[in-house]
Formats: structure tokens, sequence, C-alpha cells
């Protein structure tokens, strides 16, 4: 999690780069066009952001909860807060998809058909996606998966608390739909397989991936025989179900995220004592830092600085590990600092099982021992990693076959490569071609455009500790579509166009440019950028108001400075003339359809932050009523009517009564503070008069008095003041003459309770 | 009434120029309302001081002490604020009140009226308190308004008044409740009715002075600091002890011993209890002996804590919200799972932002620091 950043910032305009393309897309192993599709998130445009996001990467669900998205370190808007949370956008848009029940689909990408013929080894996300690619422009391929289930590391490397299986599988199924074969449980581990598949094939595409874990190479690793587990073999079991804990003291060697894995699934199976064995420091541990901290959160030690040198077994069975302490020296190679053993440092460390997750290499017994294709020291395939094509005519490779263990995105990234690469050797055409480069300079303009407000990316929230200790569920939960479209919100569009809409601001056309951004009226607010929005919302409010309704006079409007978006006129009014909507830069406001508001004025004593005003009862004006109407009662005991002013005593004659009528459209508009000004002001007492609660004007508002006026009853009471000079009566349009009564007997009541003792100072 | 210029220099707010881009990047408001900084008000009470007292700045400041902490002791913008906007009240300029004026009517009844407050109707059996007289004095606050007007909010402040004397009770200690307690007058004087504020201290002095306490006990950090410092600057002083209730709980606590409670928690100072009254540590004592809670620090913390938002019953709006769920997120950044503190009112205003739900912004538990502890208490 990156710090809140407090830059400085000039405070008139902000400085926005211009660049080729966004940072975030051009550091993006698939160059996915990131804004494109931020953008119709916030603009509530979900399954078309997913689009955009299927043009490139086939596994947006996947990626978008395992990616370590090397595009947020990237965001600009770090200068002024904190990165856009794009993998997490990622992820909701999958959910969403998910959610509504839509199956994924691609679009082709031509019509053409029987281009050829590709075999792919292992149904790997580097498999996958070249399979997906080359199917999408009409290539047949073959996938030949030796496991029972696809998906390669993702299925069987990757937990299933941070990767559901139900997410691979539906994102699987729609690469198979596009056509692409699948044959499960086909191992292709010999010469005779392999040669087969290059001469019935146009082309061969290995992506096999490297599971054969590396050896510890220390003395001991030959005479174990009980208590020396296979990572690749345990993440495998445990994701087909099998699921057994190897041990009750489990030591695990490596600092990478399948370290990290293999210890949180250990855990999971039941052995309370795990150890993680690492031989640098916190700091050069190559496992995501969220991961970790989870991890540490759920009991898992780290020994760091620490590096096995002996297993000690005794009778084939292992009995601990011998572990000598590491300082750090120099850097080396890799940018990373070296571990340097410390003199007589040996110490033990009792278990019963260990697993050494130190890295991979690549299985090669397939190709035969006579093969001509290319090795590196490391055990890998060596390609020209332009092309993804090998030493050997027609056959390419890529994933971590030809990296070693890295990220999807990354197998993804192969994927795509190899598939174009593969295109053009069957179309005969030379495939080498020169890499593109990318421009990060192009220009620097200055906008005089305000610069965003500080708002925090959003989190998603996760399972407990303690929730998630021996469940496989999956930890952290997807952002709501609300959080999505704030989130969305926060990205300042950095690349080429700045998309700051200032060009909608001097055109006279804007009709035709608030069309083109396909904006419907309806959808004013929807819009990516304000003033597309301003200018939409132009032509809505250009109406001519005196056709409008009657009651349009008392219609409330709403300062959206002073609105918190809380949402209770929203669920009070049920009118459904108020609608809590986004605004923007992480705000939501109230916004008021004037069509469907009857100007009972129920919000307003319901808004806590004093934001809606209706017109003509304003508060000032209710104010200035009271003023006036205890400045002529001139009495010692001074009563203030609020009454509705449609089906309440309407024949009420004061009659020398000191207690004069204010009018309002419904009692539901009289506010707490009304009432308490009252008293304020030297009112002996109130009295509320509504209609009778089957006779209210507007079905709801009476109602919503009695609930309000509970609260000013509490407070009297809690004053000393006595509730009871606050009375609340029902009377029926033809009720006048009752109402008179009711006051004579309100005043008798009032005159014996006495003054209200105050020191009129207020 | 004292002249702006005079107030301008007791409180340094030229130095806000010397300090304007560190100030503008620290200010809560600032960080969120485009349209406010610290330096602007500074450079509206150099040229036109008519102008700052009817401009909305002064309302929209929070006072919250920041810019004090930010300059070494030096701007002392939370008091030259409070003292603006007594001249702003006097002229007839207010903030925006918020619950339609009835929490800050409320108060303003509580400071003119001698009628007899009955508010002591939430105290049950459970609960022993004394009646009149005794060592130590236990003091509710606005609890039971707040309750009244927004009985939907959780955690309540009654809910934290009760759980305060349950655990006085467990140190063996049967407070006084007063009857006629008032509102301390902390929302009246920072809203800049300086009358109410006296007419509310007289009373409520005299009330403490009759019930004979030597040991005042407070929860609400509005209140601590309004009777601890607002009270001797104003009349003199209250002659008891003055303290809060993590630090009455702190300093006990060897005789307290709570249930495990397993949670990743941040705590978050409230203003006048941390930055007002220096008081940081005790509530996190008490958490750290609660088995099982972890205690995360977030970024802006302690002395640099950042603001719930709103305060006063005024001026509360968009801009609020958004550092309500700033604050919010940033316990999220830091993998607390509850935020915990220790104010009333920062409990209601972070409870509010998450409001509504189909719009839910953040997703972070609040808790009251004293109900938490009252709740895992042992035996």
């Amino acid at each position: 999690m990156a710090d809140i950043i407090h830059l400085g910032r000039e405070r008139k305009s902000h400085r926005l780069k211009t660049i080729e393309a966004s940072p975030c897309s051009i550091e993006c192993p698939l160059g996915t066009n990131i804004k494109s599709y931020v953008s119709l998130i916030a603009a509530g445009r979900f399954i078309e952001a997913l689009e955009v996001v299927r043009r490139t990467n086939p596994f947006p669900g996947i990626c978008g909860r395992v990616c370590p998205h090397p595009c947020e370190d990237q965001c600009l808007r770090r200068d002024i807060d904190e990165a856009i949370s794009i993998v997490a956008l990622k992820r909701f848009l999958a959910d969403y998809e998910l959610s509504c029940s839509i199956l994924p689909r691609y679009e082709r990408l031509n019509n053409d058909k029987d281009k050829g013929k590709v075999a792919v080894i292992g149904a790997g996300p580097a498999g996958l996606s070249c399979a997906a690619y080359l199917a999408r422009v009409g290539y047949k391929v073959n996938v030949f998966e030796a496991l029972p289930l696809p998906g390669g590391m993702m299925a069987v490397g990757i937990p299933a608390y941070r990767l559901p299986k139900d997410i691979l599988r539906v994102e699987i199924a729609a690469i198979e739909a596009l056509g692409v074969k699948i044959d499960l449980n086909v191992k292709i581990d010999e010469q005779a397989k392999f040669d087969k598949l290059v001469r019935e094939f146009d082309a061969v595409f290995i992506a096999t991936g490297a599971q054969k874990p590396r050896r510890l190479d220390v003395p001991g690793e030959e005479d174990v025989r009980h208590g020396l587990v296979d990572w690749t073999t345990l993440l495998r079991e445990v994701a087909l179900e099998r699921r057994e804990k190897p041990g009750d003291s489990v030591v695990i060697v490596g600092g990478g995220n399948t370290a990290v894995d293999c210890a949180r699934v250990v855990l999971r199976l039941g052995t309370k004592n795990v150890q993680i064995v690492y031989r640098r420091s916190r700091e050069e541990m190559p496992a995501y830092r969220n991961e970790l901290a989870d991890a540490e959160e759920e009991g898992i030690k780290i020994n760091f600085l620490a590096s096995p040198v002996r297993l000690l077994v005794e009778n084939g069975k292992l009995e601990g590990v011998e572990c000598m302490r590491m300082r750090l020296g120099e850097k080396d190679s890799s940018g990373r600092r070296r571990a340097l053993p410390v003199q007589d440092s040996r110490f033990d460390i009792p278990c019963d099982a260990i697993i050494p997750a130190i890295g991979q290499e690549l299985e090669t017994s397939f190709l035969g021992a006579k093969h001509s294709l290319r090795i590196s020291g490391e055990h890998l395939l060596v390609v020209d990693r332009d092309t993804m094509a090998t030493n050997q005519k027609g056959i390419f490779a890529g994933g971590d076959a030809v990296t070693g263990p890295a990220s999807v995105v990354e197998a993804i990234a192969a994927g795509h490569c190899a598939a174009q690469s593969i295109i053009r050797y069957i179309d005969g055409l030379p495939f080498k071609y020169p890499p593109v480069e990318i421009r990060r300079d192009l220009a620097e303009l200055t906008v005089e455009i305000p610069p965003p407000q500080k708002m925090l990316r959003a989190e998603c929230s996760r399972l407990s500790a303690g929730e998630r200790q021996d469940s496989f569920d999956e930890i952290y939960r997807g952002l709501t579509e609300a959080q999505a479209v704030a989130e969305a919100e926060r990205c300042m569009r950095c690349g080429p166009c700045l998309e700051c809409n200032e060009c909608v601001g001097v055109c006279d056309k804007r009709q035709v440019i608030v069309e083109a951004a396909g904006l419907s009226a309806a959808k004013k607010l929807e819009g990516p950028g304000t003033l597309v929005r301003v200018a939409a919302q132009d032509f809505v409010f250009s109406g001519n108001r005196a056709e409008q309704y009657e009651t349009s006079v008392f219609t409330v409007e709403i300062d959206e400075h002073l609105c918190r978006g809380c949402g209770l006129c929203e669920e009070i009014c049920m009118y459904r003339a108020m609608q809590v909507v986004y605004r923007g830069d992480g705000i939501f406001t109230a916004n008021v359809n004037e069509d469907m508001c009857r100007g009972c004025g129920t919000c307003v004593a319901i808004c806590p932050s004093g934001a809606i005003k209706q017109n003509y009862f304003t508060a000032r004006r209710i104010n200035h009523l009271v003023n006036a109407t205890l400045k002529r009662c001139g009495s010692r005991f001074p009563v203030v009517i609020f009454a509705c002013r449609w089906n309440a005593a309407l024949k009420y004659e004061s009659d020398g009564l000191p207690a004069e009528i204010i009018r309002v459209m419904c009692t539901g508009r009289v506010t707490g503070g009304d009432i308490l000004k009252a008293f304020q002001k030297g009112a002996a007492g109130v009295l509320i008069v509504g209609c009778a609660n089957d006779d209210c004007h507007y079905g709801f508002g009476r109602r919503a008095a009695d609930e309000n006026l509970k609260h000013v009853s509490d407070i009297l009471s809690l004053l000393g003041f006595g509730p009871e000079r606050l009375r609340v009566l029902q009377i029926s349009a033809e009720g006048g003459q009752e109402l008179a009564d009711m006051v004579k007997d309100f005043l008798k009541y009032i005159e014996n309770l006495g003054d209200i003792p105050t020191g009129r100072e207020m | 009434m004292i002249e702006i210029d005079k107030l301008v220099e007791q409180y340094n707010i030229l130095d806000v120029g010397e300090h304007a881009e560190k100030l503008n990047e620290t200010c809560p408001v600032a960080g969120v309302n485009l349209e406010f900084s610290p330096e602007k008000i500074a450079m509206l009470a150099k040229k036109d001081p008519g102008a700052l007292v009817e401009s909305p700045l002064i309302w929209e400041c929070l006072a919250c002490g920041l810019c004090r902490q930010v300059t070494e002791q030096r701007v002392d913008m939370s008091l030259f604020i409070r003292n603006v906007r007594e001249q702003a009240s006097n002229s007839g300029f207010h903030g925006t009140e918020t619950h339609g004026g009835m929490l800050i009517t409320t108060q303003r009844l509580s400071a003119f009226t001698s009628a007899n407050p009955r508010r002591t109707g939430w105290i049950n059996e459970a609960l022993k308190v004394e009646s009149g007289k005794g060592k130590y004095l236990y003091w509710v606050g606005g609890a039971p308004f707040f309750d009244a007007v927004m009985p939907e909010l959780k955690p309540a402040a009654l809910d934290s008044a009760r759980a305060a004397i349950l655990l006085l009770n467990k140190l063996g200690v049967r407070p006084v409740v007063l009857e006629n307690e008032r509102f301390s007058g902390h929302d009246l004087l920072w809203t800049g009715d300086t009358k109410g504020f006296r007419s509310l201290a007289d009373q409520n002095m005299l009330a403490i002075k009759n019930s004979g306490a030597k040991v005042l006990i407070v929860s609400s950090p509005e209140d601590y600091y309004t009777l601890a410092k607002s009270y001797a600057e104003y009349s003199g002083g209250l002659d008891c002890e003055i303290c809060h209730i993590t630090e009455f709980v702190a300093n006990h606590l060897s005789e307290l011993k709570f249930s495990e409670y397993r949670q990743r928690v941040t705590y978050h100072d409230p203003c006048r209890l941390g930055r007002g009254m220096g008081v940081y540590d005790a509530p996190r004592e008490i958490l750290r002996a609660i088995p099982g809670v972890e205690l995360v620090e977030m970024k802006n913390t302690r002395d640099y804590s950042s603001c719930c938002g709103t305060s006063c019953w005024t001026n509360c709006n968009r801009y609020s919200k958004l550092i309500q769920i700033n604050r919010l997120r940033e316990a999220a950044s830091v993998g607390a799972e509850a935020l915990v503190t220790t104010c009333w009112e920062c409990a209601i205003h972070f409870n509010c932002a998450t409001r509504p739900e189909a719009w839910r912004q953040v997703f972070m538990d609040v808790s009251d620091l004293t109900v938490l502890a009252a709740s895992l208490l042992q035996g």
C-alpha cells in the first residue's frame, strides 16, 4: 500500500503530461487500454468496459485477482494521493458479468476459416491465450493438457483463497466456445508423441510451464523417504480436492509467492506450526507485500536471513533441518543484495516436513534425448524474445517454460506474442519485425483545470484472520458497484487526449458533441467528463417552467455543496423525486426530479445537513412567521400552531386566542429546529395540527411528522420543559371549531404549568 | 469586541504565509475543498477583516488544531477562528446548522432556562451511581440528546456513557451523575455564542461545586477540553481534578481483566483529546491490555491525526463526508478491521459517512473504546 502522499501541487493550474499512451498502458505487458475501460466504468458502461479488457486479456477475472499490477506503479494520480486501484476495477468487471449471469463472449477478429492447424502443449495462461488469439482469427487450435483440468498454474498453482475455481472455469469456457479444443489427461511425454505433433500441425507452441521444483542441494536430501514434499504436488493435490496435511511442523524454504502460498495452504490443511525460511531479509522478499502481511496475520512465522545447510534424517524420516544464519552483502547482478553465510551460526529447526519452494525448471523428458532445441543453463527453453520462436522452424515456446516462474500477465503476453508470430509464420511472412518504440515524452501541456480533490483509493474488504484460517474461501471481496464507479472517476485519463472537454466548452455545437459522446439526456450524469455533463444538463433544464405543475412553486432544491448524499431524503420521499446520484470525484449528492416533486417539504425536515431548501417555505420565512406570530399574540402564554394547509382545521379562527396558525404544505415539513426555536423565542407551547392519517394529502407526510416529532418530545423532556408543551393533533378539514376548543384546553393546561423558566437571553 | 488585526497578531496568523505550502497540504479541508485553504483565511484577515467575518470560510474551518501542530505551535488558527466566529455571530453571520438546528438550539435553550433537566433516565439497574454528593463525578455530556436525535446511528453515545459507568463500578467507583448537568458549552463557544457558553459554564461550575466532587471523569473529548481549558480561560476553572475516562481506566489497568478479542484495530485520535488535551497513550494502553487486539497505526496519527470532518453541529457537508471517507480508507489501508475512537461525535460522523448502503464507499467498523472495553470485562 502506497503511503498517503502529500506532494506539492499548484493550486491554480494542474500539469498533466501528454504522452503517446497512458503510462499505465505502457507499463502493462499486454498494453491494455486502461484509460478507456476505466472511463467506461465511470460512465457505468460495465459490459463495454469488459469488452475493452478482453481485447488484450482473456482472463480479466483472474488478472483482477492475481496480477502484480505494474500499471498502478506508473499511475500519475500518485502525485495527488494514491494510484487508481486498476486491478480491483478489472476484477469488478468480471465479477459484475458473472453476477449478471452473462456468459463471457469474444468477438471474432475476422471471418476467416481454416487458416491452419496449431498444436499447443499446456493449457496454462500462455497456452490458452495463444490458443484464444489464434482461434479469433480463424485458426484451428488443439491444446494438450497432462492434468485432468485446464488452467495450468492458475488451476493447480494458485490456491483457491486467492483465485476461486469457478472464475477460472468461466473464463476457460469462453475460450472453448471460440472452438479451441482442449484435450485433458494427454501427456506429451515421449519424443515420438512430440514428433507426431510437429508432423501433423502447421506449428507447435510449447507452453508446458516449469513444474520440476528445484532441489535444495544439501546433504541429507537423498536420504529422506518421508517428509520431503514437492510443492507442485502439494498445491496440485489440494487443487484436486485431495487434502492431507504434510506434517505437524512444516518448514517452507523460499521467499517468493509460491513459498507464501505453500505456507498458507499447509496452515489451512490443519498444520499449526508453519514456518518460512528465507535467506535474505524482508526487503528483498519477492512475494507480494499484502500476501506476506496476510500470511503473517494468519500466524505463519518467517525466519529471515536463514538458509538450510543439511536435512536431519533418522531412518528415512525427516527430523529437522539444520540452518545457517545469513547476512546481506553487496548487490548481485539481479540488483538484490547477496546473502552471505555467517560463521559458526548453525542452528536446528525441528520439523517433520520440508517444502523447498526455491524455483522451478522445465521438464524436458518429452523432447527425448536427441532433441535439437536450445536449453539454457537454467534448464529453460531458449527463444527469440521478440517472436517466441525457438531455434527449430515451426516450434514456438513461451510462458514459464521460457522465463521460469513468472506472473500470469507475462504468460498471457508471451502467448499473444507467439500467436502473432505463428500467424506470420504460417502465412509465410517474415515474422521478425522491429520492436515498436514508445515515446514517452511527446509533449507537456499545462491546462487550467483545478487539480482533483484528494480521495484515497478504494480498499476491498476481506475476511478476518480468524475466518480464513481453516478455509479456502476467497479472502478479498471485490468492489461494490458504487465503489467501482467512484474509483474509476479518480482516473485522470492521462494520455494523448486529456478528455478535459475544453473543446466542448468552446464549441457552439454542443449538442452535437454531447450526442457524439454517446450521452442521451437521460444519461447526463454518467458521462466521463464534467463539461459534457454540464452541456447535457443545459439541454434538459431549458424547458418552460410555466408549463410545470402548479405545485412546482413549492418544490425543493438541493445545495450540492451542503449535501452529503446520505440518502435519507431518497428513503422518505414516496414520490421518488429524490435520488442520490454520482457527481464525480467521489461525491454523491441528492438530485431532485422536479417533475416528480410535489412540494410537501418532508425531505427538508429529514435532511441532516440542511442541504434541502423548499421554495417559498424557506427556513428563513418560517423563522419570520414564528417571530411575527409571537409578536401578534402579545400574551404571557403564546402558542404557535404549525398546520397542514390541505386537510386540517381549515376554518379555524383564532378569535382573540393567543394561538395563531402557521400554514405549511405538510406537517412533515416542520423541523425539530423550527419547534425548538419557537420555544427559544418565547412560545409557551407548540401545536402541530395535521390531517387525519388516512386523509394525508401526500400519503406519507403525516407519518413522517410523527416520527420526527418524537425526537423533539424526547429533547423537551430531557431539558425539563415537559414534553406536554408540544402536542400533535389530528384534525379533519372541517374541524375548525374542534381545534379552537382544543386550543382553549391547551392554553388552560400550559397556564397551569406556568412560564417556561427562562432568562429570555436567547 | 476585539479588532481582527489584534487577533491576527495574537495568534500569529500572518505566519501562515511562511508555512503556506505545508499548511495547505496538511489541512484536511483544503485537501477536499479546493475553495478553502488556511492561506486564504490569512490573506482575507490581512486584506479585508470585514469580509472575513462575513465569509463562509470561517465556518468551513474545523478548528482542529492541525495548523498549530504543523507550524510548531506558532499559528493558532483554531483559537483565531473561535474569536472571529464570536464577532461573526454577534453581527448575525452563522454557519449552516445541521439537523434543522435542533441540537444547537437545544444547547441555547439549555443555557438560558432554569427548568430542571431530567436527564438520567438512561441509567439502568445494572449501573451503580450516587445522586447528590460524592468524591467522583461522571460527566455525561450531550449523550442523551444525541441518541434522541439520531437513534439509528451505532455505537450509541449513551451506550458509551453506560459502559464508562460499568468500568468505574468495576474499579470500585460509584460516581455521582448530576440530574441538573447542562451542556458543557463547547458547541456554543465554538460557534461564537459566548454569552450562552458563559451561562452554561456558570451553572455547571456551581453544580459541580455543590456535588463536592474531587475527581471529575469525562467521556466526551469536547467536554473534557471545555471543562478543563475553556472554563479556566473564562471563569478561573474548576476546583477539582479532571480526567478523561480512558486516563482513569488506564491508570487502573492492573485491576481489570479483559476477555480475548481477536481483531486488528486502529485508533483515531479525536482532535480535542489528542491535540487539545495531549492524551494519546491512555486509549492505546487500554487497547493493548485487551488480549488478541492488534493495534496498528494510521499514517496520520497522534498529534497529526486527521479530524473527523465536522464539529459543533454546524457545516456538515460533502467535504466533511470526503474527509470521513478518506479517514476510513486510511484505516483500511493499514489493514485495520475496525477504527476505534473515544469520541461519540467522531463515531457518529464516521458512521454517517457510510450511508446510504446502496452507495457505500467504504467498509470499516467504527467502535467506541469504552463500549469495547466494558463489553470485554471479565468477572
